[in-house]
């Protein structure tokens, strides 16, 4: 299969694959995940303004006083400090099982459910293990 | 021991096995320098498999490898630079352009700057009949054709002693397969360059290859073009008996007796 043969190409050049498609990769959504965290929390508050303005009968004046009283930036953080170790758990999983790819289309997409299942309990498990640890130290 | 044969690769009692598959038993092989090898047998007989043992990608169950005197291991450091290989599709790296394919391993394996290294490069692509066009776009922007080229200039760009081919004219019409087989020649002719060749190509066989080692029998027989079709193995009967492979020899003969 053609990826499979570009992994065999970096090696017979002598390029370790490992460190040319996992590093790059997982640093990439190391960087890329507190961001879209932040991203998502944005679009978040500006969802529940809008409802509130709309159907909530909560001017934008209020929702914004409200906010600022009940959320301080300790939540902020909270969200934002869990999500590299995520992009960690995500992308390892994800090259991981993309290298075990071989022979064919249809072994990459059960392959790619795997990774994508394999995540998801991941980070369930991580964020149970954040959810204590932070309550034990009061984060 | 100038008279003596110089062997760049020799491999010594190989055995591969998938399971209860044996695919190669005990097999020897020995290629000398400068040669052109033609490696051939039927679907399944192990050509892939023996091409990966040879270049670290797969580790064998017995034997041992050796090229140009690197022992060969699975997946641990090799004679990198010395050697090319031109893979089935090509395998050129999709997120990056030609230019950038081909100047990998320069740039991975000299310290030469930045702008030697991209003329390097450039002459590299030319020398495989691509053009500055080709050179700027990514792999998938080209044709099969030029996909080959291009990965053949990268196999090229160290000026190795030994390149591998995997079925290079597969898929390719008859007329870039000429093309490709007169550039394989041209280059072995002018590199000093060992070249062992995986094809079903029988007219590729007839027109380049010095010697053809067959894979029958999970072992192989290897010889001359000449002794070859005369062995008395059923398998080789049948493909050298073919009407295309007999065409294949009455013009390779013929074009032969015209250069003479
Ligand atoms: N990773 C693998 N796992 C299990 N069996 C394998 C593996 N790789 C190859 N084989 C088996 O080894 C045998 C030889 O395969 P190989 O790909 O070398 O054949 P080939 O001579 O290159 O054939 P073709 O001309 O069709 O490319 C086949 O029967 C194949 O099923
Ligand atoms: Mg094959």
């Amino acid at each position: 299969m053609k990826l499979t043969e570009e992994i065999d190409a970096l090696r017979v050049m002598g390029l370790n694959p490992n460190q040319i498609l996992i590093i790059p990769r997982v640093l990439g959504l190391m960087i890329a995940l507190p961001l879209l965290t932040i991203f998502a929390d944005a679009a978040g508050l500006l969802g529940g303004a809008f409802i509130g303005a709309t159907v909530l009968d909560i001017n934008w004046f209020a929702f914004t006083e409200r906010l600022a009283v009940t959320i301080d930036t300790q939540d902020l953080m909270v969200g934002i400090s869990k999500a590299p170790a995520f992009a960690f758990i995500i992308s390892v999983t994800g090259t991981l099982r993309g290298m075990q790819v071989k022979g064919s289309a249809e072994e990459l997409g059960r392959l790619t459910t795997v990774a994508v299942v394999q995540s998801i309990f991941l980070i369930i498990v991580a964020d149970a293990i954040f959810t204590v640890v932070y309550s034990r130290i009061g984060f | 021991m100038a008279d003596q044969v110089e062997h760049v690769i020799s491999i010594r009692g190989l055995v591969n096995r998938f399971g209860s598959l044996t695919v190669h038993d005990g097999l020897n092989l020995e290629v000398r320098r400068d040669e052109v090898l033609g490696l051939v047998g039927g679907s399944g007989t192990g050509k892939s498999v023996l091409l990966r043992s040879v270049l670290g990608l797969h580790g064998p169950n017995h034997g041992t490898i050796e090229v140009l005197g690197h022992q060969i291991r699975h997946h641990q450091p090799g004679p990198h630079k010395k050697w090319g290989v031109l893979f089935q599709d090509g395998a050129l790296l999709s997120g990056l352009t030609v230019q950038e394919n081909v100047e990998l391993p320069i740039a991975l394996h000299s310290d030469l700057p930045v702008e030697t290294r991209r003329e390097l490069a450039v002459l590299k692509i030319f020398m495989v009949g691509l053009d500055l066009t080709a050179a700027s776009k990514y792999p998938n922007e080209l044709s099969g054709g030029m996909r080959k080229r291009a990965s053949l200039a990268r196999a090229l760009a160290l000026e190795p002693k030994i390149l591998f081919l995997d079925e290079p004219t597969a898929g390719l019409d008859p007329l870039s397969a000429t093309e490709f087989d007169e550039l394989v020649r041209y280059l072995q002719a002018n590199l000093d360059l060992t070249i062992v060749m995986i094809t079903h190509d029988v007219d590729s066989l007839f027109g380049i290859c010095d010697r053809v080692a067959v894979l029958v029998n999970k072992g192989i027989i290897v010889d001359t073009l000449k002794q070859i079709v005369k062995h008395p193995d059923p398998w080789i009967q049948e493909y050298f008996g073919n009407p295309r492979a007999v065409r294949a020899r009455k013009a390779a003969k013929a074009k032969a007796k015209e250069k003479s």
